[in-house]
């Protein structure tokens, strides 16, 4: 329970850190935090193998990725945007670019995420879910071979999902000639 | 096991043809091997489907899809789209520049893989990952245009589709954690057990998943990407989303009802008020606009809540409606696209202006659009109020009275805008003396069009003893 209540305060933490840093370098690190409170929840399910790869794939690749992409995009790596610059309307992607910043549009969506949540725990609150049988476990090998057969149709299709969104964004973000700005 | 998957790739070869071909096209540079792949794997998936097993001997792939007639149906629907969509932007050379085309056309073919799986899902794995592949997909087809416009349509669409994927997964997994089920059958199963303190959560579940089918078929409150992303596309593109995605996701949206169950039918009343706000909505704001394609965009909105009827009437034959309106809606709306295509090349210009005199420059492109135009607002004998009739036919026979009412009232306000079209076609001064001229691929697209539109207005019999066919299967 006490470690449980540790991952689940550095997660929020975290997650408010991201909406509300003004830094996106910031904002990038304590994404990071999230990701690695929830391979601790992972851990803490018994998903080893699951906890691993967040780790790998989510703190390894995409964040490191995230985090180049604001320095290279960025001016200098921790450049704020001026929360007084009047917003520009095809100015760069910055907090500000849809329409006058946080702050106009910060109330609705805090109460929108606020009536999610409270309909959420209204839900599920005191809820008797059903336990899982206790030989789930599942072990490398097996989930190696059925990646490879009774499971293979989403295993193909993530990969061409994978390719499509690779190629379209290179062919987007690729320099051009006749390009406008 | 070799047999499943043997079985499995026999029913499954039109998307694999589809995969290779996107696939080859994308690392193709020149204009003519890109047209040549697009056509050959768009005629080979045609022919592989017309010759495969419905229903295959098998589960396929172990159940993760299923290849039955109402899929099938779905699936035509898709290649049909597509084949149209890929005739208009083989004809469009202005939006798109030559060394993206072969990314561009192969997105296209990714995408309409994803419009098939989405109609086959049978899994809610499956039903997120084809809705991703398409969704991915256009919020990169939407970002292709040469225009600072189309960028920043891109990235709203992209944000929107983000947070209602997440609300949809938050659904799912709150499922899964309720009946321990994936596959729709096991969900279905499972539904009838489900009472007492989990009713409130399974049916916040199942209304957080049906957000993200909203979302794809534009269906308020979750419509406000419609606009922008349509404005800052390339028409092509415009035309595909208008079609494609709500044709699929109608069709996802009706096998989730069916696993959810009792839920679903909980369900019901939510949707049928949804229903009817989305057609007024759509219909209202459309009155206003002054660009073609942001008018076509609240006009598809409109047009979603008259598909809706049929799904929430969940009866053979509203399904059969919905199947008929949507066969319907695919020409006439590609047909309105294409009539605008051809005029934005001629003038480059999307505003309704555009459209001023047309009658005498172009005087045969005018009676196309104009029978497109009439047969979106459902005037006799377009193949357009042959759906309409039938969708509004089975509201009366739930008796729905009102709904039908208020669907028939939105009919008159869309006739209003879309006459409105009509008569700057046909009784405003021309701006230019010169005549238009269509490209040879958007020709064809619009001769399709329009012979479906007329043709099978003046003889729908065949398309409604087909369709009520499929529809019959599904209960």
């Amino acid at each position: 329970m006490a470690a449980f209540v540790l991952f689940a305060l550095v997660i929020l933490t975290g997650a408010v850190w991201v909406v509300t840093l003004r830094n996106l370098f910031r904002a990038a690190l304590s994404l990071g935090l999230v990701l690695f409170g929830v391979a601790g929840v992972f851990l803490l399910l018994e998903a080893e193998f699951l906890a691993f790869a967040q780790i790998l794939v989510y703190v390894g690749a995409i964040l490191t990725l995230l985090v180049f992409a604001i320095m290279l995009t960025a001016r200098a790596p921790g450049a704020q945007p001026a929360a007084t610059s009047p917003p520009t309307k095809y100015g760069p992607i910055s907090p500000g670019t849809f329409g006058g910043g946080a702050s106009r549009q910060q109330g609705p969506a805090a109460l929108a995420a606020a009536a999610v949540f409270v309909l959420l725990t209204w839900a599920t609150w005191r809820l008797p879910w059903p336990a899982m049988p206790a030989d789930h476990t599942a072990t490398l090998p097996a989930l190696g071979q059925r990646l490879v057969t009774a499971w293979v149709l989403p295993f193909e299709v993530i990969s061409l999902v994978f390719v499509a969104v690779i190629t379209g964004a290179v062919a987007i973000a690729a320099p051009r000639r006749g390009r406008q700005n | 096991m070799g047999g499943v998957l043997q079985d499995s790739v026999n029913a499954w070869w039109p998307e694999a043809i589809l995969s290779a071909g996107a696939l080859l096209v994308i690392l193709t540079t020149g204009r003519r091997a890109a047209l040549t792949i697009t056509w050959v794997a768009l005629m080979a998936a045609a022919a592989a489907l017309w010759r495969s097993p419905v229903p295959p001997p098998t589960d396929v792939f172990y159940g993760f899809i299923t290849c039955d007639r109402f899929s099938a149906a779905f699936r035509w629907i898709a290649l049909g789209t597509t084949a149209l969509v890929a005739l208009m932007a083989c004809a469009s050379r202005r939006e798109v520049e030559q060394s993206r085309r072969g990314e561009y056309l192969g997105l296209l073919l990714f995408i309409a893989v994803g419009l098939m799986l989405m109609a086959e899902a049978n899994h809610l794995l499956m039903a997120y990952l084809s809705m991703e592949m398409v969704s991915l997909s256009s919020y990169l087809l939407v970002g292709f245009a040469d225009q600072r416009r189309s960028a920043e349509a891109a990235l709203k669409y992209l944000l929107f589709g983000a947070l209602c994927s997440a609300l949809m997964l938050f659904g799912m997994s709150l499922l899964f954690g309720l009946t321990g089920a994936l596959s729709f059958g096991e969900l279905r199963q499972a539904s009838y057990g489900i009472a007492g303190a989990a009713l409130p959560a399974a049916l916040v579940a199942g209304a957080l998943m049906l957000a993200g089918l909203a979302f794809k078929i534009s269906m308020v409150p979750f419509h406000q990407w419609t606009p922008d992303a349509y404005e800052g596309a390339p028409i092509p593109v415009t035309a595909l989303l208008s079609v494609g995605p709500k044709a699929a996701g109608l069709a996802l949206l009706i096998r989730v009802l069916e696993a959810l169950g009792p839920l679903g039918e909980r369900l019901l009343p939510l949707l049928l008020v949804l229903t009817v706000v989305t057609m007024t909505f759509g219909n209202l704001v459309a009155l206003v606009q002054t660009n073609v394609k942001r008018l076509l965009a609240y006009s598809t909105i409109g047009q979603v809540g008259y598909l809706l009827i049929g799904l929430v009437a969940a009866t053979a034959k509203g399904r059969e409606a919905l199947l008929v309106y949507l066969a319907a809606y695919l020409f006439m709306n590609l047909g309105v696209f294409a009539c605008a295509l051809a005029v934005f090349h001629d003038t480059g210009s999307e505003s309704l202006e555009a459209f001023r005199g047309l009658a005498q420059r172009a005087p045969g492109l005018s009676a196309v659009c104009a029978i497109f135009l009439l047969s979106l607002a459902g005037v006799p004998p377009l193949f357009g109020f042959v759906g309409k009739f039938l969708l509004f036919s089975s509201a009366l026979q739930e008796g729905w009275g009102w709904v039908a009412v208020a669907a028939a009232l939105n009919s008159a306000v869309a006739l209003y805008y879309y006459a409105n079209l009509i008569r700057l076609m046909y009784f405003a001064a021309p701006l230019q003396a010169t005549a238009v001229r269509p490209a040879m691929g958007l020709r064809v697209a619009l001769a399709v069009c329009a012979g479906a539109t007329l043709v099978l207005g003046l003889w729908p019999a065949g398309v409604v003893e087909w369709t009520s066919r499929i529809s019959g299967t599904l209960l």
